[in-house]
């Protein structure tokens, strides 16, 4: 089934925000998820990755598959359909980075990388569908309150060997997850890398994805601190894509837009 | 809990490889001398087997932008001496013998062309020369001065371990194929064990390799899985350690039954279980 929208011209009602710690001990450059947002038009689309630590190149790769999903959907057709040009874009652009550098850049750029990925879409008739591979989260906060936390309930959900997406068209792609619901005006919605992910699920953190979805970038930094001094964050990159939609905003009945 | 330190380049840990160099290594694996003369001297697999994992653990560290010294590496050869194979530079010598992963990368003894196949990314492949990188060459020379190598990666171990006091604790993998000829070896590896960080005690695994077709132990738990009529097999078994849990974890996802008792030790290993024990042995955790 693919998005469908009927919409268009109507400019969506809603605020993002993109917030991002790097691992402790790391240095910006070093971060390796990515995140990704439009809200230009119907359907809204936003995509957070984790770029696997061992690979080189990560970051890029993390970033090509976000951005890959807001361009083409978060669907797993549209994943599936485009997820073997995102490969061969990636592995070209690496192997012109790793010219006449030393021997191991090179076997990276060749062993490629691998990310987890989240995508989710917004429709105007007030239906969202979400797209995973791997340990990255969405969470639907409504009225203050947790209503929907996919594709993982419980922080004890989270592994340290999540399925991932390669960049090399010859090793297996694992299968998506996918998840359809309604959302509603005043709806936000949390996308969160796994490390993070796992901390708001937590009971014992006293932050959840509810509260995740107020702070702004000094909050999430201060929280994040907290939460490593604590030892209940896992010290990984720490990555919130947070959509709050505006409380005007009611969904478009669909029946309304078939004039 | 113990061995769950992060490994990070603030916190690296150590891998040091000891091997056996003596005469009897110039012989094939058992039962290889059915499959024609061409089979490759015990020396030689084990030499390729190493200079792969180095590599492995270098590409394991590398980024973009260089390698991360997650690990810090030694070689120890047995043989007509003890000696390391491959030696810090004089520029940076941190004098625990131990090589920061980025110097060993920067620095192997030569590169050598190698065909390998790649994808084409037409779902095919192609053959393309790489370059790989070789530290040390296989010897077999003399006897097996184990218990003197054990001594050398002790004082690597006490001094590395004084540096990085809080790290994920050295391991320490000795691979053999026969007895030692200079003393009693358990000696010497409950000494180096007795090593400590914060986070743990020094970690020996060793990997006996096999002179008969008999099937490998791999990773047994109780003396009664080792051959009864071997009293090498017995002590090899009580010098090793046993496997920190995500090294279990490690041997689980490679098909191996684990329990809490599980040590680190292959008796009769062939090529494929040498490869398989020193992946698991060199996984000690996640890196950040």
């Amino acid at each position: 089934m693919s998005e469908r929208d009927s919409s268009e011209g109507e400019r969506p009602a809603m605020q993002t925000r993109v917030l991002s710690v790097p691992k402790s001990g790391a240095e910006e450059k070093e971060y390796e998820d990515a995140a990704c947002v439009q809200t230009a038009a119907w359907p809204v689309r936003a995509a957070v990755a984790d770029g696997a630590t061992e690979s080189a190149f990560a970051r890029s790769w993390a970033e090509r598959l976000a951005r890959g999903v807001v361009e083409q959907g978060a669907t797993p057709e549209a994943f599936g359909n485009a997820v073997s040009d995102w490969q061969t874009e990636w592995r070209a652009a690496v192997r012109t980075r790793a010219q006449g550098r030393p021997w191991y850049v090179a076997a990276k750029a060749e062993e490629g990388a691998f990310a987890t990925l989240l995508g989710l879409s917004l429709t105007a008739d007030g239906q969202w569908r979400a797209v995973s591979v791997g340990d990255c989260c969405l969470f639907q906060v409504r009225d203050g309150a947790l209503v929907r936390s996919w594709p993982f309930g419980t922080a004890e959900a989270f592994t340290n060997r999540p399925a991932l997406v390669p960049s090399r068209p010859d090793q297996a792609l694992p299968a998506p997850e996918h998840a359809s619901e309604s959302w509603t005006a005043g709806d936000g919605f949390v996308l969160a890398t796994d490390a993070v992910a796992a901390w708001l699920l937590n009971p014992e953190s006293r932050v959840g994805p509810a509260t995740a979805g107020a702070w702004d970038d000094e909050q999430f930094r201060r929280a994040v601190d907290r939460g490593r001094a604590e030892e209940r964050l896992r010290n990984d990159d720490a990555t919130l894509l947070v959509i709050r939609i505006a409380e005007a905003e009611a969904p478009t009945p669909p029946s309304m837009n078939h004039s | 809990m113990p061995y769950s330190a992060e490994i990070s380049r603030q916190q690296p840990t150590a891998v040091l490889f000891l091997l056996d160099q003596s005469a009897s290594m110039q012989e094939p694996f058992g039962g290889a001398e059915k499959t024609g003369d061409a089979a490759p001297s015990r020396a030689r697999v084990l030499a390729d087997t190493v200079n792969d994992l180095l590599q492995n653990l270098v590409l394991r560290c590398a980024k973009e932008e260089g390698v991360r010294d997650y690990f810090h590496v030694g070689v120890i050869g047995y043989g007509q001496r003890v000696q390391r194979l491959v030696q810090p530079t004089e520029e940076y010598d941190p004098g625990t013998g131990l090589v920061p992963i980025s110097h060993l990368a920067d620095r192997p003894q030569r590169m050598e062309q190698r065909v390998t196949e790649v994808d084409d990314g037409d779902g095919g492949t192609t053959e393309t020369r790489v370059k790989t990188p070789i530290w040390f060459d296989p010897q077999a020379k003399n006897g097996t001065p184990m218990c003197q190598a054990l001594d050398l990666a002790a004082q690597s171990v006490r001094d590395w371990i004084d540096q990085h006091p809080q790290s994920f604790p050295p391991i320490v993998l000795n691979v053999t194929d026969g007895e030692a000829t200079d003393g009693d070896p358990l000696r010497y590896a409950q000494e180096l064990r007795s090593f400590a960080t914060d986070d743990g005690e020094v970690l020996l695994f060793n990997v006996h390799l096999s002179a008969s077709e008999k099937p490998p132990v791999e990773l047994p738990s109780t003396t009664d899985e080792v051959p009864k009529d071997d009293e090498y097999a017995e002590v090899l078994f009580q010098m090793s350690s046993r496997l920190p849990f995500s090294m279990r974890s490690a041997a689980e996802q490679e098909g191996y039954s684990v329990t809490l008792d599980t040590r680190g030790f292959v008796f009769n290993a062939d090529p494929v279980s040498l490869v398989t024990f020193l992946e698991i042995g060199t996984r000690p955790s996640n890196l950040r």
